[in-house]
Parts: C-alpha cells; sequence; structure tokens
C-alpha cells in the first residue's frame, strides 16, 4: 500500500506540487470553520510537501531533470506546508469567517509559485506570478481582524504589484515581439532580431517578478506589510510569497542568461538588484528597532545575496544561488514562526525577544539558528551559501560578488548578534508574559531552524541537488 | 524598433505611457481608489502596447482577466479600508495606523 | 593510548567539561571535581600528541565534511601540538585557580563562567590542532563565541556595551578578513590540509601575497594586531579569571597559533613575496607593541596592566611568525610558551590577590608580598619572564626575536622590541618590587586563613614553568625541525 502511494506521488512530482495545494484551496475554502479548514489545508499541504520531498531526494540522486524548478519547486511546497501547520496557531489573525479563505489563499500562493516555475509560455508565467501576487494581497487584508493596519500593507502590496503586472505583460510582449519566442526555451535558441527591446523587456520581467520577492529598490510594500500584517499573513508572505518569488527570478534568469544577446545585460541587471539589496537591506536591518522590519529587511538583504550568485552567469553562481535561497528560505521560517510566538510579538517591538531564549529556549533556538543562518555563521546553511558564493565570486574574476557577501556577513552579524544578546543576554521586562509557545508554531520553527544548522554540518545532498539543478542553466532539455 | 510602422509606433507609445501613469498613481497616490484604477491603467496601458505589437487574442485575454481580478480586489480592499479607517485616504490611514503604533524605544 | 585517541581527548574533554558542568552545577565540589577532572584529561592528552607528533605519528580526525572536499578535521603537527599541550596544560591551572577563586570571592554563578572558559579552552585547542583553514576559522568562531559571554560575566546589565566592543572587533575582523582570505587561499591552492612547506607556495605573485597576509594578520584579531585589536580595552575590565583566559590560555594565544600556522603551512617560502605586507605589519605590531606597554604604565588597575602587558607579548609572537624565517618561527614559538606561562602566572596571581585582600589597584598591592610570599615570588618571576631578564623564559625568546629580526634584516624591528621590553619592565617591575620590598597592612585579608592552596599552588607551578625554557629550548628546537625540511 505504502509502496503504491509512494510510487503515485513520485510519478507527477510537479503535477502533484502544483494541483494539490490548489485543489486543497478549494476544498478548504468550503469548510464550515477554521479548525476543519485548517485540517483539509494541512492535509493538502502535506501532500504536496510528500511529492515535494521524494522530488527533491531524487534530484539530490541526479534522478530527475536539470533546472531551477525541480530544486525549487519542492523547497516552496515544504515552506507552505510548514506555514499552514503553524496558521492553526495562528487563526485568531483571521476572523472566522475569513478563515477558510485566507487558508485557501495560502495554498493557492504556493500552487501558483509552483506553476510558475514549471510554465513554459510566457503568459503561464504571468498568469501564475499574478495568481500568487493577488492571493497574497488577500492574506494580508483578511488578516486585519486584530490589526487593521494589515489593510494598510495589503493596500501598498496591492498598488505596487499591480504596476509590477503591467510591467511583467509589456516586458514579455517586447520579448516575443523581439524573438519571436513565446516560450522561456525559445529565448536561447531564437534568433534576436531586436536586441535592445528584447533587453529591455527582459528587464521589466525581472523587475516585475523582483518586486514581489522584496527586494531592493521595490521592497517600498516590505515594511508595511511585515509590520502591519497578522503573524499568518506575514509568515506566508515571507516563506511562500518571497521564496517563491526569487525562485522564478532564478528560473527566468537560468532561461535569460545563456541566450546570447542578453546575457550580459541580464547579468548586469541581476547584479546590480542584488548588490542594492544587500546593501539597503543590511542597512535598514541594523538600524530597525522594530522586530518584523527586522525580519523583512535582513531578508531583502539575504535574497540580494541569492541574486549576485545567479549574477555570475556561471553553473557554480547558480548552484550557489540556489543553496542561498534555502538557506534563506530555512531562515525565514524558523524566525518569524518562532517570533509570531513569542508573548506581545503583536507589539513588534524588540523588547519582546528580551530573555526570550531562556523563557522559551527551543522557540529562542530556533530564532537563534535563523540569526546565525543570517550572519553566515560556520556550520550554518548560511555559511555554506556565502562560502559558495565567495567561492564563484572569486573563480569567475567577480571579486565585487564576493565582497558583497562579505559586506551582508557583516551587517548579519550586527543585526543577527544584537538579536541573540537580546535572547540570551536580557532579561525579560517586569510585565513579561511567561512564553508559552504552541507547538504547531513551534514544530515548524524547530524543523526548519535544526534544518539551517544540519545542512551546514552535512550539506553533501544540498550540493549535488544545487550542483545538478544548476548544471541545467538553460533550461531542462524540451 | 526599425522596420516598425507609425501606426504602431503611436498606439504601443500611448500604451507605456499609460502604463507609466498607471504606475506612478498605484503606488503614490493618496487616494486607495485612485491607486486601483492606477492598477488598472497599468495593466491596460500594458496591453494597449501588447496589441500594438500583435500580440495574440490569448494573451490580452489573459491580461484582461488579470486586470478585471485586480480591479475587484482593489475595490474589496477599499471598501474594507472604508469600513475600517472611515475613508481611503492614504495619508490619514498611515497617520491612524502611526498614532496606534507603540513608540519604538533605542537599545 | 594511540594518536587518534588522544586527539580526541584533548578536543573532547573541554567540550565535555562545558557540558557536565552545566548538567551538574551543584554540589560545588562535584562540579569543581568534573571542571578539574577534565581540564587534566585534556592536558594529559594534549601532552601525549606531543610525544606523537615527535615520533612523526600522523593522526587525523574528521568530524563532519561542512564543504565540497573540506573536511572539518584535526591533526597532529609540531606548533599545534606543542600549543595544544601548553593551552590544555595551562588550563588546568586555570581551572584549578578557577575553583579557588569562586570559593574565596563568593562568586555568583560559578557554572557559567567554568563552562565558557572550558569552551574557549576547546576552540584554542581547535585552533591549534586543526588540520585545515576551515577547522581553524570554525575553532576560532567557536573561541570568539565562548569567550564574548565571559566578558560580560557578573558585570551586570552595564557590561553590554563591554561586550559589544569587544565583539564587534572580533567578528568584522574574522568573518570580513580572515574568512575571504580563507575563501581566497581555497580557491588558489585548492581544498586542502595544511602543508609543511606551504599550500600557497609558487601559486601567488607578490600583489596577491601581501594581501591575503595582511587579511590574515588582521584578519585574527585574537592576536591583537593593529588595528582591530581594540578588543582588549572592553576585555580588560572582565573578571579575573575571564582576564586569565582570554590574555593568557585561549584568546590571544589561539590569535598567536593561528598567525604560525598561516606563515608557516599557508604561506611557506611565499611569504618572501609578501615582504611589503609583512614590512608594514611588523611595523604596526612593532608600534602597536610600545603603545600597549605605554597602556600598560598608565593603567592602574593591576587587572588591566596586565592584559596590555600580555598583549605585548602577543604582538612580539606574531612578529616572529612574520619574520618569514625558520629562526623567526622559533622565536616565535619560544614566545608563545612564555607569553602562556608567565601571563597566566600573573594574571592568575592578581586574581588570587584580589580574591583575598579585594585589591584591586596598584598602589593597593604595594607590600603584600610580605603576607603573601608564594604569590608575588611567582609573580615576581613570571614578571621577570615576560620582561625577558635572564634566566627565564621570556629572556630566550626576546633573545631569538631580536636575532631574527636583525637577521632578516630588520634591525628596526629588533630595536622597537627592545624597546617594548624596556617600557615592560617600567610597568611590571616596579610593581613586583613594590609588592616585595613595601610595607603592608598585617589585616589585609578578607578572611583570617588567607589564600587556599586552590590559589596558590596554581601561580606557583604556572612560575616554575618559566623556567622550563632553559632546559627545554634545544628538544623545542629539534622538534620544530622537521618544519624547515624539504615539503612533503
Amino acid at each position: 500500500m505504502m509502496q503504491v502511494v509512494l510510487d503515485a506521488l513520485r510519478a507527477p512530482e510537479p503535477a502533484i506540487m502544483v494541483l494539490a495545494p490548489l485543489i486543497g484551496a478549494a476544498l478548504t475554502a468550503s469548510m464550515p470553520g477554521p479548525r476543519a479548514a485548517w485540517l483539509a489545508a494541512t492535509l493538502s499541504a502535506l501532500v504536496a510537501a510528500a511529492a515535494a520531498i521524494l522530488g527533491a531526494n531524487s534530484l539530490a540522486k541526479g534522478e530527475t531533470a536539470t533546472g531551477v524548478a525541480a530544486f525549487a519547486a519542492p523547497l516552496i511546497a515544504c515552506c507552505a506546508a510548514a506555514v499552514v501547520v503553524a496558521s492553526g496557531a495562528l487563526l485568531k489573525d483571521f476572523s472566522d469567517r475569513a478563515a477558510p479563505f485566507a487558508l485557501a489563499l495560502i495554498l493557492v500562493m504556493s500552487g501558483s509559485w509552483s506553476a510558475a516555475l514549471h510554465a513554459d509560455r510566457w503568459i503561464g508565467v504571468f498568469l501564475a506570478v499574478e495568481t500568487a501576487s493577488v492571493a497574497c494581497v488577500g492574506v494580508v487584508a483578511l488578516s486585519a481582524a486584530q490589526d487593521r493596519g494589515a489593510l494598510n500593507g495589503a493596500l501598498r502590496l496591492f498598488g505596487m504589484s499591480g504596476a509590477a503586472a503591467g510591467l511583467f505583460l509589456l516586458g514579455a510582449g517586447l520579448i516575443w515581439w523581439g524573438t519571436g519566442a513565446a516560450t522561456l526555451h525559445g529565448l536561447s535558441l531564437a534568433a534576436i532580431r531586436a536586441p535592445t527591446l528584447t533587453l529591455l523587456g527582459v528587464s521589466f520581467v525581472l523587475i516585475s517578478v523582483s518586486l514581489r520577492a522584496a527586494l531592493a529598490p521595490m521592497h517600498g510594500w516590505a515594511g508595511a506589510v511585515f509590520s502591519r500584517g497578522g503573524h499568518a499573513a506575514v509568515l506566508a508572505v515571507a516563506a511562500i510569497n518571497c521564496v517563491g518569488a526569487l525562485a522564478v527570478v532564478l528560473h527566468l534568469g537560468a532561461h535569460i542568461l545563456p541566450a546570447p544577446a542578453l546575457g550580459a545585460g541580464a547579468s548586469t541587471l541581476l547584479g546590480v538588484l542584488g548588490a542594492i539589496s544587500v546593501v539597503v537591506g543590511s542597512v535598514q536591518s541594523i538600524g530597525a528597532k522594530n522586530l518584523r522590519r527586522l525580519g523583512a529587511y535582513a531578508a531583502t538583504a539575504q535574497a540580494g545575496c541569492v541574486l549576485l550568485g545567479a549574477a555570475l552567469g556561471s553553473i557554480a553562481g547558480y548552484a550557489a544561488a540556489l543553496v542561498q535561497l534555502v538557506a534563506y528560505a530555512g531562515a525565514v521560517v524558523a524566525l518569524q514562526c518562532a517570533a509570531a510566538g513569542a508573548p506581545g510579538a503583536r507589539a513588534n517591538a524588540m523588547e519582546t525577544m528580551d530573555g526570550f531564549g531562556r523563557r522559551s529556549p527551543l522557540a529562542g533556538a530556533a530564532v537563534a539558528a535563523a540569526a546565525l543562518s543570517f550572519m553566515g555563521a560556520p556550520l550554518t546553511a548560511g555559511f555554506l551559501g556565502r562560502w559558495q558564493l565567495m567561492e564563484a565570486g572569486i573563480g569567475g574574476g567577480a571579486g565585487w560578488v564576493a565582497a558583497a557577501g562579505v559586506g551582508a556577513s557583516l551587517a548579519g552579524v550586527f543585526y543577527g548578534g544584537r538579536l541573540i544578546e537580546r535572547l540570551y543576554f536580557r532579561r525579560a521586562s517586569a510585565t513579561a508574559r511567561p512564553a508559552g509557545i504552541s507547538r504547531v508554531l513551534l514544530a515548524p520553527a524547530l524543523i526548519f531552524g535544526m534544518a539551517a544548522t544540519a545542512i551546514g554540518v552535512a550539506p553533501e545532498a544540498l550540493l549535488r541537488a544545487a550542483a545538478h539543478a544548476a548544471s541545467g542553466l538553460g533550461g531542462p532539455a524540451p | 524598433m526599425s522596420g516598425a510602422s507609425a501606426s504602431m509606433l503611436a498606439p504601443f507609445a500611448a500604451g507605456v505611457l499609460i502604463l507609466l501613469v498607471g504606475a506612478v498613481s498605484a503606488s503614490t497616490s493618496p487616494n486607495a481608489l485612485h491607486r486601483v484604477a492606477g492598477v488598472l491603467a497599468a495593466i491596460c496601458g500594458s496591453l494597449l502596447s501588447l496589441a500594438a505589437l500583435g500580440m495574440g487574442q490569448d494573451v490580452l485575454l489573459a491580461g484582461a482577466a488579470v486586470a478585471l481580478a485586480q480591479v475587484i480586489v482593489g475595490v474589496a480592499l477599499a471598501v474594507r479600508l472604508q469600513e475600517a479607517y472611515g475613508g481611503i485616504e492614504v495619508d490619514d490611514i498611515d497617520a491612524a495606523d502611526a498614532a496606534a503604533e507603540p513608540p519604538e524605544r533605542g537599545e | 593510548m594511540n594518536a587518534e585517541i588522544a586527539l580526541m581527548g584533548a578536543l573532547g574533554a573541554p567540550i565535555a567539561q562545558a557540558l557536565l558542568v552545566m548538567l551538574a552545577p551543584k554540589p560545588p565540589g562535584l562540579r569543581d571535581l568534573v571542571h578539574m577532572g577534565l581540564a587534566a584529561v585534556s592536558a594529559v592528552c594534549a601532552i601525549l600528541l606531543v610525544g606523537a607528533a615527535a615520533s612523526g605519528l600522523d593522526a587525523r580526525i574528521v568530524i563532519a565534511r561542512p564543504l565540497p572536499n573540506i573536511d572539518l578535521a584535526f591533526s597532529v603537527e609540531p606548533i599545534g601540538a606543542l600549543a595544544a599541550a601548553l593551552i590544555a596544560s595551562v588550563g588546568f591551572l586555570h581551572a584549578v585557580h578557577t575553583g579557588g577563586m569562586v570559593r574565596a570571592s563568593n562568586m555568583q554563578n560559578p557554572t557559567h563562567l567554568m563552562a565558557l572558559t572550558a569552551l574557549a579552552n576547546a576552540g584554542a585547542i581547535g585552533v591549534a590542532l586543526s588540520s585545515n583553514l576551515l577547522s581553524m576559522f570554525v575553532a576560532y568562531e567557536l573561541l570568539i563565541m565562548a569567550a564574548f559571554p565571559m566578558v560580560m560575566f557578573g558585570r551586570g546589565e552595564d557590561a553590554r556595551a563591554a561586550g559589544r566592543r569587544f565583539l564587534a572587533p572580533l567578528l568584522t575582523a574574522s568573518v570580513g578578513l580572515l574568512l575571504p582570505a580563507i575563501v581566497w587561499t581555497n580557491a588558489i591552492a585548492g581544498p586542502g590540509d595544511f602543508q609543511a612547506g606551504g599550500v600557497l607556495a609558487g601559486r601567488i605573485d607578490a600583489p596577491t601575497a601581501n594581501i591575503l597576509l595582511a587579511l590574515f594578520a588582521i584578519g585574527l584579531a585574537g592576536a591583537a594586531t593593529p588595528p582591530l585589536h581594540v578588543w582588549i580595552n572592553a576585555a580588560a575590565d572582565a573578571p579575573h579569571s575571564a582576564v586569565s583566559s582570554l590574555f593568557a590560555i585561549s584568546l590571544a594565544p589561539a590569535g598567536c597559533v593561528g598567525v604560525l600556522k598561516v606563515a608557516v603551512f599557508v604561506f611557506g617560502p611565499a611569504l618572501a613575496d609578501a615582504r611589503a605586507a609583512a614590512f608594514a605589519l611588523i611595523a604596526l605590531l612593532g608600534v602597536g607593541m610600545c603603545a600597549a606597554a605605554l597602556g600598560a604604565l598608565a593603567a592602574q588597575d593591576v587587572r588591566r596592566r596586565l592584559a596590555y602587558s600580555c598583549v605585548v607579548q602577543a604582538q612580539a609572537v606574531v612578529i616572529g611568525a612574520l619574520l618569514a624565517s625558520p629562526a623567526g618561527v622559533f622565536a616565535a614559538v619560544l614566545q608563545l610558551v612564555a607569553l602562556t606561562c608567565a601571563a597566566a602566572t600573573l594574571t592568575m596571581a592578581a586574581g588570587t590577590v584580589a580574591a583575598v585582600t579585594e585589591r584591586r589597584s596598584v598602589d593597593e598591592v604595594a607590600g603584600l608580598g610580605r603576607l603573601m610570599p608564594w604569590t608575588f615570588a611567582s609573580f615576581a618571576l613570571a614578571a621577570a619572564s615576560m620582561i625577558g631578564l635572564p634566566p627565564f623564559a621570556g629572556a630566550w625568546a626576546k633573545l631569538w626575536l631580536i636575532t631574527a629580526a636583525a637577521g632578516a634584516g630588520m634591525v628596526w624591528a629588533a630595536v622597537l622590541v627592545g624597546a617594548a621590553a624596556i617600557l615592560t619592565f617600567m610597568h611590571l617591575g616596579p610593581l613586583a618590587a613594590r609588592a616585595l620590598v613595601e610595607k603592608s597592612s598585617a589585616n589585609a585579608f578578607r578572611a583570617p586563613d588567607g589564600a587556599s592552596f586552590l590559589l596558590v599552588a596554581p601561580v606557583f607551578l604556572g612560575a616554575v614553568a618559566t623556567l622550563w625554557l632553559l632546559v627545554l629550548a634545544d628538544p623545542i628546537a629539534s622538534f620544530l625541525s622537521p618544519l624547515w625540511r624539504s615539503p612533503q
């Protein structure tokens, strides 16, 4: 029986990772109450995650097709499962009527980003990205039950992602006009009759998706959403939306960079976006006095490092970018889940973390693991990613990439170190309530926090998977 | 755009202009409904440009569907903002949120 | 016991020490027994490693493989084995001394401090026994992270600023300079272990060699190479046991060992290509030595004075390592031995005095030598070694250092070392002399029984150790000689 189930999950893994969340979303939305909806959502997210893990295993063994999609889609599915499970403790962010819809939208986000990774036509990517974006706006808006400020965040996200939708369409149109290729695979093979316009189109598309990943300088919505959104919404935005968007940027880049007339320009654009994100995100993180904004800006800086790896345009650089994507996802999930469980977390203040490591050792360990990964501390996934980035940069003659990676680590030392200092070297205020973090929040936080550390100690499987995926620079054979 | 006819250039340029105006409005307008209109304008502007380039109907229809979905979500958001804040002016909303946020303490 | 087991014991015992001390904080007797017992185990294992290295035995253990083709591994080689034995042995004395300090000063939460010093020792021994640059980096970071809470220990909320002033330069240096240097080296030479003869030999040009050397030397800020040695200010006010650990046993010695290993096993003959950077660094260090000695002279707190004095000696080790000659390396190793023994003795003695008399300033300790003869006799011996007075360990080290500098054509460096020695005399000599010669009040002790055996014995044994280079200098030279034979 077990073998039948495994075979069923293994055969069409990409389809399951796309369809399971979407079907689950429909089921979840039809549930009568929040708890039933959460159970339905959890079930479908876990089915997708199971298929994802099998897919990841095959990738690590080199048994699947190469390409970013094969690597990133399982990651998104696992993140979505973590978010949905953790949402069980955060349902009070939504009204009872809205909770099923919110959970359904979270699943839609997951399925849509997976679909964007697997779509071959530009229009397919567009539809998937926009579906995910609209779902993201919806989740943030629905989380306004406890704090109406979430609506303000949703408005900012709506405006910027709506404008980005127009940009994406225009970009896709220019690409089609300049190359005649309606598919991603056709890009590297097409004869480009208008290189400048095509490059412009490519730039528009990449900028549009980068905006959803909260990459600077288009991350103006992130501060508002992260500081004012409900915890479940923030978790979904950080762990699914931003990770998914970053993965799609990498996926698109993998098809664009090998194209002869486009590679250099696209590489420059990715490099510039990455460098700006590292600098701006790092500076804002160091100056952040609000815990959730710190999380948002730290994520921007880390996302910049991911893009820098892709900007190198080499297989080593892409492998580094993929490893950093995993480190990014692990740290973000661990940090946001654990922080959501801190008493008084609603207030967003940094003081929430004072003494948290002693009051709730396991949750504190998850936050510490995330902070260490952001810092690039040895034996964490973050260190592995930074090392690979620096090595790829130095090996590719792009010392500035290595320098940017070092800068990101140094900034991470400051803001991550500050977080760890609060966790373990400060006392909670006299009025702080005892920490009693829910198990459904703690479990994903711990799992992802441990993964962020375990990967740093025994990274062979991840490195094999990343190398195998990156070897498909240009996309797997159609 | 060598070889492009003037008849294509004008609607393309107009579409790009509408996109730009819409994008700016969607991001910076002081009124929530104006932002919704900005999003609609941005997508419609891009659709106009695509039509000028000669893209197929399937793409245009997909774009129109996304525009519709964005407008529906945007209007719903504006209604919720009106209910929650008593207005849809972004400055007033920001001021109300700033007043509600606890003061940030130094290190 | 075979070499691999000794290697595991030397590294694992301090970690077990930290864990068990935290798990068994009461009764205090059991905790102290565990603390001292496992420190002794580590010392014994490390001393056995010296024997293994002398016999030419090859021992290597792999903990993990965190990067492609790069192991987190530890192995036996002459410099590392000697340094590990030194750190572990003095660490054992420090563990005994800490037991005495806890009782004499009624220390709050001593368990944490004991665990942190054990972890710091583990990090320092890890640096010494590291098999490659990655392993050295990981051990060094562990050391810094263990040292950081030590600086703030027992000082209340105000110590946070001191903790940040301590941590920021060390982490900035290690992440911003040392790590890129390590990645760059791996990119040039490929993944691999340290090699006698240098992994970079014949592979780099002069500009690259200069930049790499600067990155390594300044990146290992624990060795107090300017300009990122500013952590010293914050650490100098730490509790006495922490000062002993940081300046005499773990952080400063580990930094020095790191620079030595880089000079010998990473650069090797390629150090000659980095002459410009070496010149500049030696000049910085020479000036830094004099500045630190002047800082010690100005300090009225005994602990702070000794901390700066230790920095002078640590910078001398780095000068020796950068001289790009076997004589320089030999001088650096001798200086490291002298530093560790003398600095530990001095700082433990200061701790003993503070614990039993609550006297901390230079003027207050005058005359205490008559009431605490063993402690201050040991203090005087160690001070003489630090100054470089024969026949103590420091004298031979300074002699070799001056000889090596002159031999390398850097007479000015020799002059700076000499000047620093004179300044060291000025800040340590009168301190020891006044303690022994002047009169003090009879009721100096807080408790009627004065200083316990646990407080005095380690100080005395440390002082005895400052004499051992008299007989061990030649054996050390033979022990290190495989390093400057042809590369394998």
